[in-house]
């Protein structure tokens, strides 16, 4: 009886140990995610955000083939196209005016085709830019749509946040105390934390994207 | 000869978003579909990493937010827009 009380005893003190050093991890862990909220949150606050603009320049490219390593780096693409669209109000004005689509309606858009209009998808560029060059808002809300599976990438080194190139906090001069610099230069961390967000969707939205892609006729193009 | 094999796929969004976190700066899609060679069955470990595959990556940049200059739409390229 009494053996069993000290063995109790011995494995609440070892479990009251391992809490005691997993604290402080759990609550900079906490603290960190607390600052930066949750990436569906954030995702659908920029979403509304990028609806709501009356205008705004969107540049696009994109490329394809076969890739090799973890970093899906395309050596030599097989697609490899880039647009730009200045959209304004309901419209989308693509490559300075040599294509107009709606900003948020289905596939209806036209382009220059020798001196005539015609409808997108009615020429091989215009499948090109209808098939491949989604509508940014299109894009971003099927990202939302899966942001619950939404991950903030982690920072390097563990616990130390990446820094947006070319603002790294100064070390502290002359009268400030050290703990004061210290916390200066952490909220200079926090200010300049890369902020991304990285979503995984279902495999069954790959097939439907590789399909599109497919049907845009870019593989023939070369 | 390697082709698609369309069991293995996978899509990634990465949205890296400004320090307020209320605004997207750039959107990255990627596509990747496993490849098969020489007919043999895909590796699944190793599909997306040393095995070639074929990956769509597909990069929105966003700028200039509402300062852009107003443009005009011809009339025949307006009908096209209904």
């Amino acid at each position: 009886m009494t053996l069993r009380t000290i063995a109790v005893g011995v494995c609440l003190t070892l479990a009251c140990g391992a809490l005691a050093t997993a604290k402080p991890k759990k609550k900079k862990k906490q603290q960190q995610q607390q600052q930066q909220g949750k990436p569906s949150k954030a995702l659908k606050s920029a979403f509304k955000e990028l609806r709501k603009l009356k205008s705004y320049r969107v540049d696009f490219s994109v490329k394809g083939g076969t890739a090799r390593g973890a970093g899906h780096t395309v050596q030599n693409p097989t697609v490899s196209h880039s647009w730009s669209a200045q959209v304004r109000g309901r419209v989308d004005n693509l490559n300075g005016g040599v294509a107009f689509r709606l900003r948020r309606g289905g596939q209806s858009g036209a382009i220059q085709d020798g001196g005539n209009w015609k409808a997108l998808l009615a020429t091989s560029q215009g499948r090109l830019i209808g098939r491949l060059f989604k509508r940014p808002e299109v894009a971003l809300g099927e990202a939302l749509r899966h942001s619950r599976r939404g991950k903030w990438l982690p920072t390097p080194s563990d616990g130390q946040p990446s820094l947006a190139p070319g603002t790294a906090a100064a070390p502290s001069q002359g009268t400030q105390s050290r703990a004061e610099s210290k916390k200066k230069a952490s909220s200079e961390q926090n200010k300049a934390l890369m902020h991304v967000i990285r979503i995984e969707a279902p495999a069954q939205e790959a097939v439907k994207q590789f399909n599109r892609i497919v049907a845009s006729g870019c593989f023939s193009e070369g | 000869m390697s082709r698609a094999d369309k069991t293995l796929t996978k899509q990634i969004y990465q949205v890296t978003l400004d320090e307020t976190n209320t605004k997207v700066m750039t959107l990255v899609v990627t596509t990747l579909c496993a490849q098969k060679v020489g007919g043999g069955p895909v590796n699944r470990a190793r599909a997306f990493s040393s095995s070639p595959h074929t990956a769509f990556v597909a990069t929105y940049r966003f700028s200039d937010r509402n300062t852009g200059s107003r443009f005009r739409v011809p009339a025949a390229a307006g009908k096209l827009l209904k």
